[in-house]
């Protein structure tokens, strides 16, 4: 069967789409961008091709839905396990590098760790495919470095930094794991057969495209490099045919998109000078207040008043915030006050680009914090009136999507 | 693209030669006794400074130059050490920061000091403020000339008699004191009559642009183009030739349907014509340059070809009228018009060359463009219907200049012409 | 009235951004004009002489969110134009019949156009200052511009009777000038007495009350202050440079004052007391005002001037006003500002006068990074005498 691929390869996050001849969604798949992009963009590629497969397989052996989720629990759960693995056994030999006494204390920690990479832990974070390995390994293991390190010789920023390493070699260097290796274990007996009508999937990519910050990296033809603007546009047009304005807030950028009602780009604006009040701006502001990103949306909104922050810029997101805290200021309140003036920046950048037109989609990693969602709701409708704001949940694959769908028109 | 015409026009040859002249005489005015004068392009006096044998030197000019010979961020550095604040002017900290290091101009041989400023007040703001500056360091003499705005869109006579007396009883008297001569107003006739020759030639070589395809880029081949009617040689005969021979070239290249020269030779197929408003990036002014032809773009209009004097609606120097006409024609450079009147005139071009698409280049320095180009930009779409776009960058600090940003909207905007096209 | 009640009155009409008070002033003066200005200066007495109101838009300050006004604006543009547009587009000056924009700066020059689009039912008057100031050229000019702009303002061109209202209107604007210098040369002799917020409060009431009225007020203010106790501060006492426009708010100074710098000049909303003795009251008043304009003003960016009377002027006025140091805070990308700075400093340098700069915003939240630096401008000027540092941004 012939394949369409679209690769959004972005500062943040590098993500895959494939699509069949029919212009269907078969797979979709999402990394987070390292150091290595060839790396990011095959992981993500794979990733979806894996996905890919697995409609097909549900297709053809007739899994129910329930059935597929539990396929690619197994799977995702196979692959981490491998991966930890792996991660397990660098820390060792960098903390062996280090001191003997080192060993044991991370031999314990990962000990800790690896009983919490079950099913029932972490079906969730699994399912998510925007919760990467790096950031549940970070979280895990912070958690049972609080519980293990003080006791012991290794200070807190050794172990961090023993961890990072292992991590960034972990994340350029492993692949993820073939389905047929990781899931033998899942098909044998009378599912047997269902393992080799996956062996035999004949997946060929016919063609593909390539959009994002860093699509002059890849090894790709000029003609098969569309502009992100045009391929965001051309993704969120297909899931809401009534879109006439886009916002995207992405890790490093705004971006904010006028379209005719054909489809067409008419005018567009662009904020990527910096990344304030992008996801990186959110990601500065987790690490502050050492909390995980995805927690900082909820907490905003249990928050009643705001404080006024009066910039978002990163670079000194750090100290005031800190200023705030030592002011007596209470978290949330001064994250609504954050997501407020990320908001704010969001809608200057459209008034700029001609103002807010129905139907208004909203896509990109941002799009998923439920602060700014709610406060984008009221804003908009009280600068704008009530209009139809189009929010999806895989709003972040928009960019891969419309890649894809040129892909499929090209060929 | 042929690389076999990647030689030098005559027209280029000229300019090369009158530019080495202008040169060699401003490095002999200590032998010669030449007289300075330092002055702005929009509402340049060329002639009159000419009249009285002194030479003339455009502190815009000398940091265009710094930019693209790559030497611009030294100076401003040197210029933010002596106070200058990061957020004014690339140009006149660019200018301060190369005076305060030798003045060592293009040629690497010293720009003399001013014996006059004159201070052109002209469609800018920060030209004040820089002459302060400038005759703070050097210590010599300022004379006024203020321009009055075009508010309403309209030229009175009371802002023409305003300029001439101005003129009259302030500028030409400096002149005389400083060039120890009498204003000679048979020259000045002489001169005037000199100019509207070479401004008749020089509107016929950016109106070839209408023609499909365009034989000339008017916005980067267009800033070689307004070199010698802008300054130091406007009234002379040497520019009267120069541009006699450019409408030559031009006119062959019409004749043979030939697109415009690039430093890579001439252009091929045309697919994007482009009205763009804005100064240019002198810093990356070739990289800039191919991101456009490159991709097959052609400039057909743009208003930074008339910063120093718009000339498609009639203007000329007038021999029976001079000083009247000195002060229409400084009156009636571009960023002396109002807002509407520019915008006015952008819809025009876009019709009148026939754009497909209409882009602005917004300069970080420049508030005297660059205030309401969003307005602009908005009203332009609507009344003109062509797709618009968006860059940013600046003059002449490199710090302004994200090459990967602006491909990216480049291209994303030639796209969505394209895009436009199928539909 | 009491002290409390003045300031709170003078408090509220200073933060009366959205104009609720000429709204107020419109009702009871139905038919009345209603005219706008721009900083940094506009000829009031012509908007009063017709019975009208001049209201100065000197932006939304700290309490304006800008949605709208960004729209309009590159982040490399200082932020008094967005607020301007903000509240405009919001409504707020609806109530306006006209505008006028002085000549201070292209952005402001650049926005007259741009009001001719967004606003087409106001009108629109570009005052162009005069560079030149021979009064047969120069004042020539500007008394044409002033006639246009009485005849936009009137509806007709201005006639005797008028003339004569324009008089009248300079004599009261010479009084509350009068006032306020009164205001700052008190300040200055007793800063103590007169919390810079409330004496800033005294300026910027001015741009939406008739001047009698200011006038008044401050006069009362002034009265009051003289009978009250505050502990005095052991203070160096600055000049404050810079910020003639875009206005800092108001905690900014506040912050300066507490780290240790009485401001005991400035150029804040410099228009309203930019004229150093009183306009002449007699004779052609248009003539008095264009005159006024070339022999009585202060020093300022927007004005013609040679670099070193603009130093000259601005030492003298330190030693008149005795003041320690300069403090020279000018809004972000303000280039009229910005761009003189090397030159006074250089003189000051020259004179062994201490100055510090930063710039601003008029929507700043954070002070304190400012209240660190005032307090070791003072701190060192008082520890180490005026010889000490000339700090720098």
């Amino acid at each position: 069967m012939e394949v369409f691929v679209g690769i959004d390869l972005g500062s943040t996050t590098c993500k895959a789409v494939v699509l069949d001849e029919e212009g269907r969604i078969l797979g979709k798949g999402i990394t987070n961008t390292r150091s290595n992009y060839n790396m990011a963009t095959r992981i993500a590629v794979h990733e979806a091709m894996t996905a890919a497969r697995f409609s097909l397989l549900c297709d053809l052996c007739g899994l129910s839905p329930d059935e597929r989720q539990d396929l690619e629990l197994f799977y995702y759960l196979e692959d981490y396990r491998h991966k930890f693995a792996l991660l397990r056994d660098l820390l060792l030999e960098l903390a062996a590098e280090q001191s003997g006494t080192w060993v044991e204390t991370v031999r314990e920690i990962c000990d800790r760790v690896s009983a919490k990479l079950n099913r029932e832990t972490i079906a969730e974070v699994l399912l998510d495919r925007a919760h990467f390995f790096k950031d549940l390994m970070l979280a895990f293991f912070f958690e049972e470095a609080e519980r293990t390190l003080p006791a012991g010789d290794l200070p807190f920023d050794p172990f961090l930094g023993l961890l990072d390493k292992a991590l960034v070699r972990i994340e350029n260097e492993v692949f993820p794991m073939e389905p047929e290796e990781a899931l033998k274990g899942y098909f044998s007996g009378p599912r047997e057969e269902i393992l080799a009508t996956l062996q035999s999937e004949d997946l060929e990519i016919r063609s593909q495209v390539g959009t994002g910050y860093g699509r002059q990296l890849l090894p790709f033809p000029p003609e098969q490099i569309r502009s992100e603007i045009l391929c965001h546009a051309k993704g969120a047009y297909a899931c809401f045919p009534g879109t006439r304005t886009i916002l995207d807030i992405g890790g490093q950028d705004t971006k904010a998109i006028q379209l005719d009602d054909t489809g067409v780009v008419r005018s567009f604006f662009m904020n990527d000078r910096c990344a304030a009040g992008c996801g990186r701006y959110l990601g500065y502001v987790a690490e502050e207040f050492s909390m995980s990103v995805t927690e900082l949306g909820p907490l905003a909104c249990q928050a009643c008043r705001y404080i006024p922050i009066s910039s978002t810029c990163t670079v000194f997101a750090g100290a005031e915030l800190r200023d705030l805290l030592y002011a007596g200021e209470k978290k949330e309140e001064i994250l609504l006050g954050l997501h407020r003036a990320i908001v704010l920046r969001a809608l200057s950048l459209l008034a700029r680009s001609g103002g807010i037109f129905n139907e208004f989609t909203f896509t990109g990693g941002v799009a998923r914090n439920p602060a700014v969602v709610r406060l984008l709701r009221d804003m908009v409708a009280r600068e704008y009136g009530e209009l139809t704001i189009n929010i999806h949940p895989d709003s972040i694959f928009m960019g891969a999507l419309g890649a894809a769908m040129y892909a499929r028109e090209n060929a | 693209m042929s690389r076999t015409d990647v030689q030098k026009d005559e027209s280029m040859i000229l300019q090369k030669n009158m530019l080495t002249r202008y040169f060699d005489e401003l490095a002999q005015v200590k032998e010669s006794g030449k007289k300075v004068v330092y002055t702005f392009v929009p509402g340049n006096l060329s002639e009159l400074i000419l009249s009285f044998d002194m030479l003339p030197v455009y502190p815009e000019i000398n940091a265009l130059q710094s930019g693209m010979r790559k030497r611009s961020m030294q100076f401003i550095h040197e210029a933010e050490k002596h106070g200058h604040s990061e957020d004014v002017c690339t140009y006149v900290k660019c200018d301060v920061g190369m005076m305060l290091t030798g003045n060592i101009g293009p040629t690497g041989r010293p720009i003399p000091p001013p014996d006059l400023l004159l201070l052109s007040y002209t469609g800018c703001f920060t030209f004040m403020k820089w002459f302060e500056n400038l005759e703070s360091l050097y210590g010599c003499r300022t004379v006024m000339l203020h321009v009055p705005y075009q508010a309403e869109g309209k030229v009175t006579g009371e802002m023409v008699d305003y300029v001439v007396r101005q003129l009259r009883e302030k500028v030409i008297p400096a002149m005389e004191e400083v060039s120890g001569k009498p204003y000679d107003p048979d020259r000045i006739r002489w001169m005037c009559e000199e100019s509207r020759k070479a401004e008749e030639l020089f509107v016929r070589c950016l109106e070839s642009a209408k023609q499909v395809p365009s034989p000339i880029d008017a916005y980067f081949g267009g800033v070689y183009y307004i070199s010698p009617i802008f300054t130091a040689f406007r009234g002379t005969e040497e520019a009267t030739a120069y541009y006699h021979k450019l409408w030559e070239e031009i006119q062959f290249r019409m004749e043979q349907g030939l697109g415009p020269v690039t430093p890579e030779g001439t252009l091929g197929e045309e697919r994007y014509r482009l009205v763009v408003e804005g100064p240019p990036n002198w810093t990356h002014f070739r990289e800039f340059w191919k991101m456009f032809y490159s991709q097959n773009a052609v400039v057909v209009a743009s208003t930074y070809t008339k910063v120093g004097g718009i000339y498609e609606d009639g203007f000329r120097h007038d021999p029976d009228r001079p000083l009247e006409s000195f002060a229409r024609y400084c009156m009636g450079c571009y960023t002396n018009l109002n807002l509407p009147q520019r915008i006015d005139l952008l819809v025009r071009y876009v019709r009148e060359y026939r754009a497909d698409g209409f882009l602005i280049n917004s300069i970080k320095s420049c508030n005297s463009f660059s205030a309401g180009q969003l307005l602009i930009l908005q009203e332009v779409e609507k009344r003109a219907g062509v797709p618009v776009g968006f860059i940013e960058s600046d003059l002449v600090d490199p710090r302004y200049f994200s090459y990967a940003h602006i491909k990216n909207r480049l291209d994303s905007y030639f796209q969505m012409i394209d895009e436009k096209r199928k539909h | 009235m009491e002290l409390e009640a003045i300031v709170t009155r003078l408090r509220d009409l200073s933060d009366d951004v959205s104009l609720e008070t000429v709204r107020r002033w419109k009702e009871q003066h139905p038919g009345a004009p209603l005219v706008g200005y721009l900083p940094a200066y506009a000829p009031r007495e012509l908007i009063y002489a017709a019975g009208g109101l001049a209201v100065g838009l000197w932006g939304g300050g700290i309490g304006v969110e800008i949605i709208h006004g960004d729209a309009f604006y590159q982040s490399y543009i200082c932020h008094l134009p967005r607020s301007v547009i903000e509240l405009a587009k919001r409504g707020a000056y609806s109530v306006l019949d006209g505008i006028i924009f002085p000549s201070i700066c292209d952005v402001v020059r650049n926005l007259s156009g741009m009001w001719q689009i967004l606003f087409p039912q106001q009108w629109v008057q570009y005052l162009d200052l005069p560079q030149n100031f021979d009064r047969e050229i120069g004042g020539r000019f500007y008394r044409t511009q002033l006639e246009n702009l009485a005849h936009h303002i009137c509806g007709l061109p201005p006639n005797a009777a008028y003339r004569k209202n324009v008089q009248k209107a300079i004599r009261e604007c010479n009084e509350q000038r009068r006032v306020l210098r009164q205001l700052m040369e008190r300040r200055a002799g007793r800063p103590h007495l007169y919390p810079v917020d409330e004496y800033y409060f005294c300026f910027r009431s001015a741009l939406v009350l008739p001047p009698g009225v200011h006038t008044q007020l401050v006069d009362d203010y002034m009265k009051a202050c003289e009978r009250r106790r505050l502990p005095e501060r052991d203070n160096i006492r600055v000049l404050l440079v810079g910020a003639f426009c875009e206005q800092p708010p108001i905690g900014l100074l506040r912050s300066i004052e507490q780290a240790g710098c009485y401001i005991v000049n400035h150029d804040l909303l410099l228009g309203l007391h930019w004229f150093v003795k009183d306009i002449p009251e007699n004779g052609d008043p248009f003539s008095a005002l264009s005159d006024a304009l070339f022999d009585n003003t202060r020093s300022a960016p927007f004005k013609f001037q040679s670099p070193a009377e603009r130093a000259e002027e601005l030492v003298a006025m330190i030693r008149q006003w005795r003041a320690d140091g300069v403090i020279f805070a000018a809004p972000s990308f303000c280039d009229p500002s910005l761009l003189e700075q090397p030159i006074l400093q250089e003189a000051l340098a020259k004179e062994k006068i201490p100055y510090t700069s930063f710039r601003y915003a008029e929507n700043t939240g954070q002070y304190r990074p400012i209240r660190e630096q005032a307090g070791t401008f003072s701190d060192s000027i008082r520890l180490w005498g005026k010889e000490a540092l000339y700090e720098q941004d």
